[in-house]
Parts: structure tokens; sequence; C-alpha cells
């Protein structure tokens, strides 16, 4: 009886001893992994994509990590953020059925929920971590489906843990990405697949959602936060969506420039550029203006990474807030008062007009920011056909229709309807009004009808 | 295999038989005079990238104090390609030498391109100015199918006497887009070469038909149009005597510019839009925006207005490729012009026939012609903001300004600091700059005071953002 007691003791020793020699044995990651890898799924979702002039379907892989075991599991919105069906296969190699609850393109973040109606398992839900107190070094773990093969696990060590992608990378849907969050960079070994998967700590927790890597690099993988991840993922299973407070400010870094503007190090957020008809606009704030604080808040980016702590800060007030700004202009110090409104939807809804053979976009408010557009009115041409009469007529990608034989179709609906009243029989011409580079163009679509099943033999 | 074998003895045959009636040897005494070697040094900046790259090709005396044509497309940058931002392609002639048959230099000055016919134009800068002996080119209008002309071909410079001869034939009478005389066994490398009729007269030079021109596109689309590989046959054919004349007494001069301009953006009226608006024309031209304080809107003309008639003409557009024609009758009625449109407005389901006149404007500077300022210490290169920048990146002309930068050198400040070409300049060091004037009288202000860094205020990319230049004085 005695011996064994001796002997775990002495284990225990060897094990302290080994840990501070070799931080990492092989037991935390097998540990580690038996915590995670239970909740790993593996997804296959048929997302659309218009963008070519008609509704094309794909089947893509993606990765994915359950998070409540009534069958919630976080993923990336461009793995799943457009799906028609999912099909997601468990650890356990069990194939089930999910169905989209929501996604925000702008963390890279969706959420999706398990069909248990067939399923006899039980799910574990992984633990999360904190990913605000990681340490550049730290043994991490990436697991998901690199090039579809499921279960994979790999290793590595947090590379950095503030990287941050200025807000103008975008997804392969078109959306940004990236405004309000930096990311972990990291050297476990990152492939498309892997995208929606854990990346964990020696402990099995989440602390982030491996999303992109870098083409012709080894090894430069990037997560999202896991407290981002969090944050997104609870607005999603409550809200269906994560509504943010936009005020229309694109800012920078102030570093080196504090001299200049009269500030001093680590006070105040420099304005680089105000949105069209924003809020900010409406409010008279420019260029060259420093934001000193918040609703007596004090606010401060001196370098880029600290930007997103910032935009996040202003997208959290409820929208409609009324916000109380000192601003530094000049020598003066000013009082501005700024209204939030909705950031609301990135993309607008799709529609592929298949007689015509093209497809449209409503534009949303941020579209109609991005794509320098006077106003939200008329629908946006996602795609033509290259070859159909639409493209013969002149319609480019691009092209805002803002008449339909020559009525306004301010809105998508307005779009919608006319389209439905002009398709069918007896309906061989179409005359579309639109703008481009700020001038109208007329097209003409001859309509060549497809063809149905009684021509075919 | 045979048959194409005996086709193509055939045609030597009777190239050799027509070709026969030329006198080559009085016109190769005659053209070894005035005929030259154009060499060019060209500076190209493509995005951050400057390199130097040399160009050889033939040119001709026109004029007794020294003036040489040549094929100016390679330093013709009016490309709407190259004025996309951060892609924009800047080439500048750095050097011309004029090198005679008997292989005498001169020293050129580089003058201006013809956006039109793509003629480059140069001045030989020496003493012997007003003794050269130059071409004439004889007036001469009609043409036909089937006769030969000949040319000169420009041998590589290893070779002596460098030039060899050609001959090709007139292959058609094309009437539309525009007059152009066709023809057949001529390359491109001698475009811009004089053509010689088998009486050894000059009748006119090597020319490329008018490219279609590419109307009010989004930079994404022309990315879009550019990608898209096409078959393209190169038209080759004279340019006439009567045009040369007129743009040898009046050469295009870089920074001036007296082409017509009534500031209309048009569309091609098609026989489908017509036959749907119940039109009955040949074609026509949609007036598809008029700029605002131009010309055009002066005059009153309207969007959707459609042109049927210039001065009394009938334009038969139907189709967007032949646009080109039009701008090109406007400009070359000039500015200060008056000219005569016959419209059509729509109204209510009525078609109004309307006269209007429009006092024709200057046509505004391309990139290339807008006055410009180099920086020694920033070294970069800027130029004013021309009519282009504004409707390609959709900017409002009254409240934008700045100062656009054509290049930047590699290593510099500047480009350390994070400026690039394409950026537009709207302050610097907190002054705000509108013109090269202002920006340069800012540059050099900064070179008395030696700040250890400079605040640039840019616009990239639809965004307005501060880049922190830092310098190093001597």
């Amino acid at each position: 009886m005695i011996r064994p007691i001796i002997f775990t003791i002495i284990t225990l020793v060897t094990a302290t001893a080994t840990a501070n020699i070799i931080p990492t044995s092989q037991d935390e990651v097998y540990r580690a992994r038996d915590r995670v890898l239970p909740a790993l799924v593996h997804i296959q979702p048929v997302i659309t994509d218009y963008r070519t002039g008609k509704m094309i379907k794909q089947s893509v892989v993606g990765s994915g990590v359950i998070i409540r075991s009534d069958g919630y599991v976080v993923t990336n919105y461009h793995v799943a953020g457009k799906a028609e069906r999912i099909i997601c296969t468990l650890n356990d190699k069990e194939q089930v059925r999910a169905e989209l609850v929501g996604g925000d393109p702008l963390t890279d973040i969706a959420i999706i929920k398990l069909d248990l109606s067939e399923y006899n398992g039980e799910l574990t839900e992984a633990d999360f971590g904190d990913s605000d107190s990681l340490q550049v070094g730290q043994f991490v773990l990436a697991l998901g489906s690199p090039l579809a093969l499921a279960r994979s696990v790999s290793c590595g060590v947090v590379s950095t843990t503030d990287r941050y992608f200025s807000g103008e990378t975008r997804l392969p849907s078109g959306e940004k990405t990236g405004r309000y969050n930096n990311w972990i960079q990291t050297d476990a070994a990152i492939n498309p697949g892997n995208s929606g998967g854990p990346l964990v700590d020696l402990e099995g927790r989440i602390i982030g959602i491996n999303s992109r890597a870098t083409i012709f690099a080894n090894n430069i993988g990037f997560a999202i936060p896991v407290n981002i991840v969090r944050e997104v993922a609870d607005a999603i299973m409550t809200e269906g969506k994560v509504v943010r407070s936009w005020i229309g400010l694109q800012c920078q870094q102030l570093q080196n420039m504090e001299g200049w503007f009269g500030t001093a190090v680590d006070e105040g957020v420099l304005i680089a550029s105000v949105s069209d008809k924003s809020p900010a606009q409406e409010a008279g704030l420019r260029a060259g203006d420093i934001i000193l604080k918040v609703d007596n808040q004090p606010v401060s980016a001196r370098f880029t990474e600290e930007l997103p702590r910032f935009y996040k800060m202003i997208a959290h007030y409820p929208v409609g807030s009324k916000i109380e700004l000192t601003v530094l202009r000049g020598d003066r110090q000013i009082y501005v008062d700024v209204v939030t409104h909705e950031l609301g939807e990135i993309l607008g809804q799709d529609l592929e007009c298949k007689e015509w053979e093209f497809t449209v976009k409503a534009i949303t408010k941020q579209m109609a920011v991005d794509n320098q557009l006077r106003d939200t009115l008329g629908v946006l041409v996602a795609g033509v056909k290259r070859v159909s009469p639409a493209y013969e007529g002149g319609l480019r990608r691009g092209d805002v229709i803002q008449e339909v034989n020559e009525q306004p179709t301010p809105r998508f609906k307005d779009f919608y309807d006319r389209y439905d009243e002009l398709t069918g029989d007896g309906i061989d011409r179409v005359l579309l009004t639109v703008r481009r580079a700020g001038n109208t163009k007329f097209i003409l679509i001859k309509v060549t009808k497809p063809k149905t099943d009684d021509d075919s033999e | 295999m045979k048959s194409a074998l005996i086709v193509i003895v055939t045609l030597l045959l009777t190239g050799t038989l027509s070709a026969q009636t030329f006198d080559f040897n009085q016109i190769n005494k005659k053209a070894y005079e005035y005929t030259v070697s154009v060499n060019l040094k060209i500076e190209v900046s493509f995005g951050v990238q400057t390199t130097e790259a040399k160009s050889r090709g033939i040119g001709t005396i026109v004029t007794n104090d020294g003036l040489v044509i040549f094929d100016g497309s390679v330093i013709d940058d009016n490309d709407p390609y190259a004025q996309m931002a951060g892609m924009q392609v800047n080439t500048e002639p750095k050097n011309i030498e004029v090198v005679m048959m008997d292989g005498t230099i001169y020293q050129a000055e580089f003058i201006g391109v013809d956006h039109y016919t793509r003629l480059g134009f140069c001045r030989i800068t020496d003493e012997k100015a007003g003794k050269f002996p130059f071409l004439e080119f004889a007036e001469r209008n009609r043409f036909k199918i089937g006769e030969w002309l000949m040319t000169y071909t420009l041998l590589p410079d290893f070779v002596m006497p460098p030039l060899s001869s050609d001959i090709g034939m007139i292959s058609a009478l094309i009437e539309e887009p525009e007059r152009f005389i066709l023809t057949v066994g001529f390359n491109e490398l001698e475009i811009a070469s004089v053509l010689y009729d088998s009486t050894g007269a000059a009748v006119g030079v090597l020319g490329r038909l008018t490219n279609p021109a590419i109307n009010g596109m989004s930079t994404a689309q022309m990315m879009e149009s550019f990608s898209q590989v096409e078959d393209f046959l190169p038209l080759l054919g004279v340019i006439e005597s009567d045009k040369l004349v007129k743009l040898i007494a009046d050469p295009p001069t870089k920074g001036e510019v007296d082409r017509g301009w009534m500031g209309v953006y048009l569309q091609a009226l098609s026989r489908d839009i017509a036959e749907f608006w119940g039109i009955a024309t040949t074609g026509g031209i949609i007036i598809s925006e008029v700029v605002k304080d131009s010309p055009a809107d002066t005059a009153a003309l309207e969007t959707g207005d459609i042109i049927i008639k210039l001065n009394d003409e009938d334009i038969p557009v139907d189709r967007e490729e032949n646009l080109s024609v039009f701008q090109r009758r406007v400009a070359d009625l000039g500015a200060e012009a008056a000219a005569n449109f016959t419209i059509l407005r729509r109204d209510d389901g009525r078609i109004d026939t309307l006269e209007i006149m429009v006092i024709l404007g200057r046509a505004p500077l391309t990139p290339s012609e807008a006055p410009d300022y180099e920086d020694e210490h920033f070294e970069m290169k800027l130029r004013d903001m021309v009519f282009a920048d504004y409707s390609i990146f959709n900017l409002d002309r009254g409240s934008f300004k700045g100062v656009v930068i054509k290049e930047v050198e590699p290593g510099s400040w500047s480009a350390v600091g994070g400026l690039m070409p394409g950026d537009i300049i709207q302050s610097i060091d907190g002054r705000k700059i509108e013109t090269v004037d202002e920006a340069k009288k800012a540059l050099i202000k900064l070179v008395e005071e030696k700040p250890g860094e400079v605040i640039f205020f840019i616009w990239r990319d639809n965004k307005t953002f501060f880049i922190n230049v830092k310098t190093d004085w001597e």
C-alpha cells in the first residue's frame, strides 16, 4: 500500500521538475485535445454566389466548434454565413443537418444550429478561454478540416496577439471585415478548410476562431480573438444579428504626429475621413479633428492596433444614442454631439433576374459609402452573364439601375415588382436606365425566352 | 498546302508587276535627305516603379526648321487605363535624338503627341534650323482599291544603308465609322512612315484606324473590359495629307490645347433603342450627361437629348465604337467655334426637333498635359488635377481640390513616408493645396524651414488620411 503512494508522489515531483525544464509535456497536449476534440465539427455548407450574373450554388468545406450542448456551433461567416443548407459531421463521424442562425461579416463569425432530432449521442461543448490574457509564445493547438481532412490537429505558438488589418480586408463574398477586431497570429498550421475551427490553449479552451492564412507563406495564420467571438455569438444567438451604432468616421493612429497636432502621447484619436451624409458629418466633424473624450471617457489610439478598441466603443452604444465628443480642433477644444445611426446590413439582398440574365443587389447605406454612390436609390448590378442580351445591350457589373421602362425603381421592392410584372409572355424588350460613373446609360435588353419543358423533346 | 503556295506566288508576282511603275531610285534620293531615325529615351513610371526605356523608330523632317514627325504612341499616355489610381502609367520623353541617314546626330525637343492620329512631334535644336531638307506632302484625296503605295522600313542600326523599301496595296475605302484608306502589306513597325504613290508623291503616313473610345466606365468596369481577351486585327492605312498639313502648321503642344469641347457624356443611339422610343432615324447620339457649367449646359442641352445632326450633317452613329468619330469632329471644330446641333427631345411621348447652337469651349487638359512640378528634395513629381481625375473618381469639381502625385522616387523621403503615385495631396504641413504652384511654394518654404517631418493630408481610394514624411536635410 505504501509503495504506490510513494510512487505517485515521485511521479508528480518528476512531472513538476520536467515542467520547469520543458514547458509543455505531451500529456498537456493530450489533455487539451481531449477537452476540445469532441466539440469539433466538420461543416459542409452549400453557399450561393450571385456575382457571375446568375445564382450559383457552391459546396464548400469548413470547420466549427460546439459552444452550447443544445447544438449551437460557431464558425466563420465566410464558411456558413450565406449557406442555403448545411451538413455537419461531428467528431464521432455521425452526420447531422444544421441551419444558419445568423452571421456577422464584420467579424467573420456565423452561428449555426445542429438539428439533433436524429442524433442519439451527447454533445460536448467547448469551454471559452480569455483572449485578452494571451502571451506571445504561448502554446496553442488549431483544430479543423484543412483541405477537408476532418479532425486534424496542428500545434504552434501565439505569434502576435494584436495584429490589425485596417478594416480594408475583404471576405471572398466582397464584404469588408476586420474593422472591429485585432487578430491572433499563430504559426499552428492553418490551411483552407480550417476556417471556423477553434484555436485552443493547453487547457483546451477556445482562445480564437481560425479564419485566414497567408498564401505563399509558411504558417502565418490568423484567428479572431475569442472575447470578440463570444460577444458576437451571444448577440446572434439572442437577437439573430449584431446591432452596431455608426457615426461614419475613419480614424488613424497618431504616432509621430502628436507634436504636429499638439496632443500628448496616448491622447486622442485622429479623424482621417468622415463619410458623406453620416452623423459625424452632420455634426460638423472633419478630417484632422482629434477626439479626446467620448462622453467624458478619455480615448486614444496612438497605434493602429488601438483603433478597433475605439471603433468598438462607438459601435457598442445603443442605436440613436447621443454621444458627446470632446474634440481638439487646431488649438481649440470643442464639444460635439453626435447621434448614432444603425450601421445596418453591409450587403443588400440578392435577386437573380433569370429572364434578363443578370443579378442585382439592394443598395445598403454601407454599400453606398463604399461605392461612392450618391444615395441608396436603385439596385446595384452584381453580375451580368457574359453571353446574354443584357451584356450585349451594354449592362455591366457596378451599374445602378434607376428605371425600368422609364419608371423609377428607387427601392429593391420596386425593382422586384417591375421584374415580376415584365417577365412572362409577350414581353420581349425592356429598357433600363442606369447610372454609371456619374452619368446615365440607356440599356435595351432583348429578352430571349428560356426554353420551357414543352420545347424539349 | 499547294493552293496556299500558289496564292502567295500570285500575290508576289502581282506585287512585282505593279511595283515596277515606282521609280525607286528617284524616291530614294529624296527620302534619304529627310527621313531620319528618331531615338527616344523614355521614362516610364508604373505604380511605384520608374524605368527608363529606349525606342527607335522612323521619322520624317517636315519643315525647314527641323520639325520631325514620328510614331508617338509609345509616349502618348492619354489612355484611360493609365489613369487608374495607383497604376498610373506616365511616359515622359527624357531625351530625343534625330539621326540623319548620313549618321549626323541632332538633339531634338519634344513638342507633343496628337491624341487622334497618335503622331509625335519634335523639333531639332540646332543652328542649322531653317536650312533642313524637308518633305512636303502632296494634296491627294482620291484613292482606289488595288492601287499600290510604297514606304520605308527602318532597319536595325548596324545595317547600312538603314532604309528598306516596302510596298502595300490599298485594300478598302472605309466609310464608317469614318473615312479611312485601308491598306494591306504594311506592318506596325512602319507606322508614321511616309507613303508614296507611284508618281513619287507623298500622299500621307501610315496610321491606325482609331480605337473604340472608352466612354464613362468606372475603374472596375475598365479593369473588366481590360481583362477581356479579344482578337484585335490592327487596321493600318493612310493618315491623309490634308490632316497632316494642318497638324504640321500647328503641332499639338503639351499644355496648350485648342480642341473644341462641349462638355457632355455620350451614348450611341442603337437601332434597338431608337425603335423602342419610336424614333425613325439611322442613328444619333444620346446625351447621357451634361457637365455642369460646360458649353453644353450653357446652351441648355439636356440629359436624354438625341443629337442627329452637327452643322447640318447627319450623324449616323448607331454603335458605341463610332462615338469617337463624333467626338473628334467636335474637337476639330476648335475652341470658340459655334456648333449647330439638331436634336430630338422626348417629352411625354412627343418628340420635338430643336436646333441648338453651342459655342465650344477648350478641351480640358489630359493628365499628361497638366502643368507639373518636380521637387528635388521630396523626389516626387506633382501635377494639377484635370477633368479626367474628377470624372474617373467621381469627385465634385466644386469642392474637391488637390494636386496629383505623378511619380515618387523609390527610396525617397516621400516613398518611405508612404506617399504613392496616384495620391491626391490636399494639404502640406497644414496649408491647403489646390495647384502645383501652391504645392511648389509650400515645398520651397519647407526647404528654408527644414522641419524634421512634414505632414501631408492626402486622398487615396475614396478616403483621406495624414501621412508623416520624415526628412533628412543636409
